[in-house]
């Protein structure tokens, strides 16, 4: 039996997230990983957003191999099925009104989950954690109500007061701990993805700066992501299982194989000489509200075992890490405390919803059905109206100018039923996003009060 | 342009475990077919209104979990292979 002061079940950039911060402020922390290195087990097309290097200041150092910043990106508008051509290409570049530099600076860092998953465990072990491979954390050790450890899939027991579980999806140590028997089929979602290996010369050539390429039309979707010397063809935007039970068909995986035929696809693997290397399945929970059932005595839930991706693009790395950080900040105060109660281990739970990551559930439900919307006929109108005003309004080269310019109040009218249509969706987002500003801002304070009170308490003390 | 079906079975790496990590209760399972629609590898059947797993899933389950997720009866346990066997992503 070895003793720790904090375990961290799972060795994604979530573990280290965590075990990073644990170490850096003293606790003995040791990682239980399942794989033969970090990253195993883990597949996600991967971009880190520009969030990553906001709230976490080594991600700056960030340099790995297949490391690509994405500068520009590519929305291909698909014409309707059968026809595997692009009906219009929309450029996007990072925002030039972005709320801090990296932001203006890329879209997404692109790069292999092994090689960024290693990475930031080789942060966390630099700091002082102890990273144990080929580990299965299979079960809870409990001390009456208290979990005080985990035992691994050969028998041998890790005691420590506090448990970290950042161990996926399908979360054993949540199983084991009763924080849920398993995810409803409409909060869970499947990626399919197909990896190409390509000559890195040839890929960059061909990319050049724009490496993500999304691909959208009636009822299809899917994405291309580069890294240096390949690159993923992803199925369509997510939909949760229960959707593809109710279809009585396996969409994600039927959605990769079909985006591979696409002209655009098609041309690149032929240009950059690219073979199938890697099929991939990403199972992700995918919620529509903020999940709290994420600690008990002596245990917290992390990353996508908490259920922490967005739910409208799903994103979950960026939160995986903010989550993991956030909890070992609460172990570290439970130390001090010696505390370890789930009473005192909810402030982590109650810190996490009002943070960013929360945040981000405002209106989780009307942009879940916002974004299935994108692969309606609606969109591929409105993109097809807007392509007119441009090209058969104001640049045409088919007629004199004047007249052209004269068509347009006529293709705005014809735009009114796609118009309306957006604000159904944009004033019930905003509005509930201006009242979750208040809310939050509230329960802040709430958050605080006990601490300032705390303080308060002292000064009188001492008077 | 005639393109070679791609067959996902050549493009999986699995270090095929020694032991068995899902099971079907034959008693719970009332033929739904959930666990065949949603497999990505395709390794569940439905034989005489029983799920039925391939024989070969320990060499080509990327341990998704997705079965155990569709399954409305309680009938598929899912844990995971044993640590250093299972799915390897080289390049996820």
């Amino acid at each position: 039996m070895k003793s720790y002061d904090l375990i961290v079940v799972g060795g994604g950039p979530g573990g280290s997230a965590a075990a990073k911060e644990a170490a850096d402020s003293g606790l003995k922390t040791v990682i239980l990983e399942r794989g033969h290195f970090c990253g195993e087990k883990n597949s996600s097309g991967f971009g880190l957003s520009p969030k990553a290097a906001r709230d976490f200041d080594y991600i700056k150092d960030l340099d790995v191999p297949s490391l690509w910043p994405t500068k520009f990106g590519a929305m291909h508008i698909i014409k309707p099925k059968p026809s595997n051509e692009d009906r219009m290409l929309w450029g996007f570049t990072p925002p030039r009104r972005a709320g801090y530099p990296q932001a203006s600076e890329y879209m997404v860092q692109m790069m292999y989950r092994p090689d960024f998953d290693q990475w930031m465990s080789g942060k966390a072990r630099k700091a002082g954690a102890e990273l144990k491979l080929t580990t299965l954390a299979t079960d809870v050790i409990r001390e009456g109500e208290n979990i005080v450890g985990v035992v691994d899939g050969k028998g041998r027991e890790y005691r420590a007061p506090v448990v970290i579980a950042a161990d996926g999806a399908h979360s054993l140590i949540a199983r084991k701990a009763g924080l849920r028997k398993r995810w409803d089929k409409d909060q869970v979602t499947v990626l399919a993805t197909l990896d190409y290996k390509a000559d890195p010369r040839r890929v960059q050539e061909y990319l050049g700066d724009t490496n993500v390429h999304i691909f959208m039309g009636p009822d299809r979707g899917g994405y291309v992501c580069a890294f240096r010397d390949g690159f993923h063809i992803g199925s369509r935007p997510a939909k949760t299982l229960q959707s593809e039970i109710d279809a009585g068909k396996n969409l994600s995986t039927r959605s990769a194989m079909e985006n591979v035929q696409l002209d655009f696809i098609q041309k690149l693997i032929r240009a950059t000489r690219a073979k199938p290397a890697e099929f991939q399945l990403h199972f992700l929970p995918w919620l529509k509200s903020f999940n709290e059932r994420i600690y008990a005595n002596g245990l917290m839930l992390t990353g996508d075992a908490a259920g922490v991706p967005e739910p409208f693009m799903a994103e979950g790395v960026w939160q995986a890490m903010y989550s993991s950080r956030l909890a070992a900040q609460v172990a570290v105060r439970a130390h001090k405390e010696k505390n370890f109660s789930s009473d005192f281990l909810k402030q982590y739970m109650e810190e996490l919803k009002v943070s960013p990551v929360g945040v981000d559930f405002t209106s989780g439900p009307i942009l879940r059905d916002f974004f299935e919307q994108w692969t309606s006929d609606t969109f591929y109108q409105m993109f097809d109206n807007l392509a007119d005003i441009m090209f058969y309004g104001m640049l045409t080269m088919a007629e004199p100018h004047a007249e052209g310019m004269l068509r347009v109040p006529g293709i705005l009218l014809e735009m009114l039923p796609q118009i309306a249509f957006l604000t159904r969706y944009y004033f019930p987002i905003a509005e509930e996003a201006a009242r979750g500003k208040v809310t939050n801002f509230i329960n802040g304070m709430k958050t605080m009060a006990p601490m300032l009170q705390g303080m308060m308490n002292q000064n009188s003390g001492g008077n | 342009m005639a393109d070679k079906p791609i067959d996902k079975r050549k493009l999986v790496k699995v270090i095929e475990s020694p032991v068995d990590f899902i099971s079907v209760d034959r008693e719970k399972c009332v033929g739904c077919k959930n666990c065949a629609i949603i497999c990505g590898m395709n390794l569940w059947k439905v034989r005489n209104g029983k799920a039925a797993l391939d024989k070969d899933y320990k060499k080509y389950c990327l341990e998704c979990a997705s079965c155990f997720t569709v399954c409305s009866y309680d009938a598929i346990e899912f844990t995971f292979p044993p640590a250093g066997y299972g799915v390897v992503y080289e390049r996820g």
